[in-house]
């Protein structure tokens, strides 16, 4: 199974590079990164935690699905755990496909897929010394 | 005897260990895994109420129940991205 999560940087030219497939028109990326601010407050940096052999699978599972259900051609998702300064590339996603039209909704598909259901956490380190787990998504049980 | 192993994720670290174990004659639901660990920390009940239940493999439906000894995983509210 390929690993979806990591500890290193994640090299943004290498990730898009791998979508840049002959029979594709279209690569959309998107990159979520560590902002300085929050609910109104000045944020230090951001450390991640997962559930990494559940979240490779459902990461897997979405990719899996979004091909399909969007007839795109490559998806891929990366995501970081640990501690990330400002700036870092959190998560990246990106797809190619023929047209732009389907790459741009499966990567949207993914993204919200992947806040919203993979067991990944985020812990923010505020300005003022305090430090928080984000209350994340609401599930249906 | 059966054993249910929980492990915690996140904010529910703050509640409780990494990991604890439930004790059970014969099976048990998510419903109630989930009593038990109001009931060991209520300080976390509506943390543990939104928090899904999984194994390694895949999130359990709330009404799964448990036949026999298993790790289970306690996954608080994805604040991933």
């Amino acid at each position: 199974m390929n690993n979806f999560i990591t500890n290193e940087s994640i090299d943004l030219h290498n990730e898009i590079k791998k979508a840049g497939l002959i029979s594709c028109g279209a690569v959309v990326h998107f990159s979520g990164l560590v902002r300085n601010h929050n609910e109104g407050k000045p944020v230090l940096a951001l450390e991640y935690e997962a559930f990494q052999p559940l979240a490779n699978k459902m990461i897997q599972e979405i990719l899996d699905n979004v091909k399909e259900k969007f007839s795109i051609q490559y998806a891929s998702c990366i995501h970081r755990i640990g501690r990330l300064e400002l700036g870092e590339i959190a998560v990246i996603v990106v797809t190619s496909s023929s047209h732009r039209k389907e790459c741009y909704s499966a990567n949207q598909y993914i993204i919200d897929k992947v806040k919203h259901e993979i067991p990944i956490w985020k812990r923010e380190f505020f300005a003022d010394g305090t430090i928080t787990w984000s209350k994340g998504c609401e599930h249906e049980h | 005897m059966l054993q249910v192993k929980i492990d915690f994720f996140a904010a529910l670290k703050d509640h409780f260990k990494e990991s604890t174990s439930i004790e059970f004659a014969e099976k048990l639901s998510i419903q109630e895994i989930k009593s038990k660990l109001k009931s060991l920390q209520p300080s976390a009940i509506d943390l543990i109420d939104s928090s899904r239940v999984s194994t390694e493999e895949e999130i359990l439906e709330a009404d799964s129940i448990i036949q026999k000894s298993m790790n289970l995983y306690l996954l608080p509210p994805s604040s991933g991205g």
